[in-house]
């Protein structure tokens, strides 16, 4: 940092000083030292009144105030190209919602499809049961054994229809539950949490 | 009055108007505009040495580019940093392309020509107008290294602050204050004979 003069301060210490600033680069004892100097050195101090000389010109310069063009808005819209195809919007907490609920629906039909057409509590409680039962029953290595308990399995005594219904249930069901899952991670900001 | 929700549109924040504006509103675009034009001017009249009728010129490229590339802003960023970067750029790129004293007019040659060669009884200084003065500053700043003469011309020729100027250039608050020290001392004995005495305006 070159110095004022012989054995000064530094300029950009100076400048720091003018701009109070100073406190950044020196610690309150350089700080009271640099005050003492500055006031009995004549070379410093015709140094701060060019800063402040130079200070009052850089603050003509600026344009920032001065308004643009009556017709700057309108010119540069003007210019601007069509947008190719806009973003597909963020879902407001409206429709966010809305497709939350559709989702639920789903998901509560296809629990009630289920319900009605395979009486699935009951083959739920079939299974539950045969599978406690079959596996301390079955000796794991006799190949034969787990055959002959997989095909006593409730399941396989239900009618064709009871199929149908299970299936159609299990489907709705699970596109339900993969829509609510989508529209819970595409939340709008705020409503996630 | 077009609403945006519960606000009045010029009363929207920055980040609404983006996405108005990406969703085809131009208006919105229009109030972004109308806030910024001000100090977008400003930033490539200063920082390119343009005149302000070329700097306009510029700025309206600054919002093209900015409209054309609204998708890469990220909503929750300083919009204003993000547009006055693309200005700062805009008008680097300009300045790049001429040397500093091609800079433009009659009075900025004659400025230039103070610069070198101050006339010795010390008088001309008396006879420049506020205008002149501002040709005379532009053309010292124009001879600075960019990175200091851009930090002079956000701080005095766009009027921005500490932290937006370190937002708009993506630097630190503290290399900011550092660089506009080192402008200083680097421009003050180029307007020496300026502040002689006795050459008060």
């Amino acid at each position: 940092m070159k110095p004022v003069h012989p054995g000064g301060p530094g300029e950009e210490i100076l400048v720091a000083w003018q701009d109070g600033d100073a406190a950044a680069l020196l610690d309150n004892v350089q700080e009271i030292a640099l005050a003492e100097h500055l006031a009995g050195c004549a070379r410093c101090q015709a140094y701060l009144h060019s800063l402040a000389a130079l200070e009052t010109d850089l603050a003509s310069f600026s344009l920032a105030g001065r308004p643009a063009g009556a017709d700057f808005t309108r010119q540069v819209l003007a210019a601007l190209p069509p947008r190719a195809a806009a973003p597909v919007p963020i879902a407001g907490p409206a429709v966010w919602w809305g497709h939350q609920a559709l989702a639920a629906g789903l998901v509560l039909t296809g629990l009630l499809i289920l319900l009605a057409t395979s009486d699935v509590m009951t083959l739920l409680a079939g299974w539950w049961q045969h599978a406690g039962d079959g596996l301390s029953a079955v000796v794991t290595s006799d190949g034969e054994g787990v055959g002959n308990w997989l095909n006593s399995l409730p399941g396989t005594a239900l009618a064709p229809e009871a199929y149908l219904g299970l299936v159609l249930g299990a489907v709705i069901l699970a596109l339900g539950a993969g829509a609510f899952m989508v529209r819970t991670l595409a939340a709008p900001e705020g409503l996630a949490a | 009055m077009p609403r945006l929700g519960d606000d009045p549109i010029t009363e929207a924040d920055d980040d609404r108007l983006v996405r108005r504006t990406l969703d085809g509103d131009r208006q919105a675009f229009g109030v972004l505009i109308e806030r910024y034009s001000g100090r977008v001017i400003a930033i490539c009249a200063r920082v390119a040495g343009d005149e302000y009728e070329d700097a306009q010129d510029v700025a309206q490229d600054v919002f093209l580019r900015a409209y054309l590339n609204l998708e890469k802003y990220q909503p929750g960023r300083s919009f204003f940093a993000w547009l006055y970067r693309i200005a700062v750029n805009l008008a680097l790129n300009r300045r790049a392309r001429r040397p500093p004293a091609a800079i433009r007019g009659p009075a900025a040659e004659r400025a230039l020509q103070q610069l070198q060669d101050p006339d010795p009884l010390g008088a001309p200084e008396a006879s420049l107008e506020r205008t002149e003065r501002t040709r005379l500053l532009q053309t010292a700043l124009a001879r600075l290294p960019a990175d200091y003469a851009t930090v002079l011309a956000l701080r005095y020729g766009a009027d921005l602050d500490y932290s937006a100027i370190a937002a708009t250039l993506e630097v630190p608050i503290g290399t900011v204050k550092a660089r506009l020290h080192r402008a200083k001392t680097l421009l003050r004995p180029l307007l020496a004979p300026l502040h002689e005495e006795g050459a008060t305006p």
